[in-house]
């Protein structure tokens, strides 16, 4: 085991995100081509509460999001076998111009890490995704 | 060497040990020394920290005097156990009690994200928030919510009827390096859930003491 000379923690709340966007996505269509459930969806049109974001429809799953931040690549990892599974839809979304992504978010500060593992790496790339690191310094 | 902690602040070891069940914190004497278990006034050094921590990084002018109220609430640890299934389980502690007034209080980490629309505030119901959407709120004035003692008023009160943003509450883990504090009394939520599934008619008046920042 490596050690270190300062301890470093983990980020709280560590969350691994699948978000598909397009101008004309139908989440239903989406949910059927991939057999997979969304953790959240919605069709195309204005936000007003999230006027940034433009006006895609939008398609999200989230890995688990229940137990510890050390739990993270157990978590992360689960969702990774799911989507590697619907691995082809995926690719066939991205060649039809789906905006396909991956994002991991989390709370951290100074000398906070987020820690990912070998294996969920390797599934990401298998993936072939843009994986995007978004880290919040919110306290609450 | 130091040993390597969780986002927690526990060592492998303080993971290990278990910890003696106890009906109250005042079952059994506080031993200064027992990092699982701080003193009231490790505790209060705690708050402290946080509320000086906050001033360096902030232009909010109120962190102090929130500090000072919260220190004179006569802050104390809870003595209740939780499970994994409880989200007080992942705060760094909890104190006793909450506010006076034993309005619901929603506590964790809180956002938005695009796209999730709103929900009619139900019947016997309302809900007040603390920073403008799309704002974080500072950790010291989260508690302060949760006591009842936060000295502003709300930014946003939203009543039955009224259409409210359909915000996500997370578990209450705690953003390194410093703690997450919640009050016995406060709702929690082990895993990540929506504010349409946590209002229902007649819950009276809430208070939501998370973020509204947009993802």
């Amino acid at each position: 085991m490596e050690t270190y000379e300062e301890a470093e923690a983990l980020w709280g709340g560590p969350t691994l995100t699948l978000k598909i966007t397009k101008s004309d996505l139908d989440p239903e269509a989406v949910t059927r081509r991939l057999r997979l459930t969304p953790t959240a969806s919605a069709g195309p049109g204005f936000d007003p509460y999230a006027p940034l974001s433009g006006s895609d429809g939008r398609w999200f799953l989230d890995s688990d999001t229940s137990g510890r931040a050390s739990q993270f690549t157990t978590a992360a990892g689960d969702l990774l076998v799911r989507l590697t599974a619907a691995s082809a839809a995926i690719r066939d979304l991205v060649d039809e111009g789906y905006s396909v992504q991956l994002i991991v978010r989390g709370y951290s500060g100074p000398r906070s890490t987020a820690l990912v593992a070998p294996e969920v790496l390797r599934r990401i790339a298998d993936l072939g995704l843009p994986l995007v690191v978004v880290p919040s310094t919110n306290e609450r | 060497m130091r040993a390597e902690r969780d986002a927690a602040g526990r060592t492998p070891e303080d993971a290990a040990t278990p910890v003696p069940e106890k009906s109250d914190a005042e079952a059994r004497p506080v031993d200064p020394f027992d990092v699982s278990l701080p003193s009231r006034r490790e505790a209060r050094a705690e708050v402290a920290a946080l509320a000086a921590e906050h001033d360096r990084g902030s232009s909010t002018p109120d962190a102090t005097g929130i500090r000072d109220i919260l220190l004179a609430t006569d802050l104390q640890l809870s003595g209740h156990e939780y499970s994994e299934s409880d989200g007080h389980f992942y705060a760094t502690r909890v104190f006793k009690g909450g506010r006076e007034d034993g309005q619901p209080v929603f506590v964790g980490h809180g956002f938005y994200r695009e796209g999730s629309g709103h929900l009619t505030v139900p019947t016997g119901t309302s809900i007040s928030f603390y920073c403008a959407h799309r704002e974080a709120l500072p950790g010291l004035s989260g508690l302060a919510i949760e006591a009842g003692v936060h000295p502003g008023l709300p930014v946003e009160t939203f009543r039955e009827g009224d259409q409210v943003p359909d915000y996500y509450l997370t578990k209450p883990e705690a953003t390194p390096p410093g703690g997450f504090s919640v009050f016995e009394n406060s709702t929690t939520v082990r895993a990540q859930a929506r504010l349409s599934d946590l209002l229902v008619e007649g819950m009276g008046h809430t208070h939501w003491a998370a973020c509204r920042e947009v993802q």
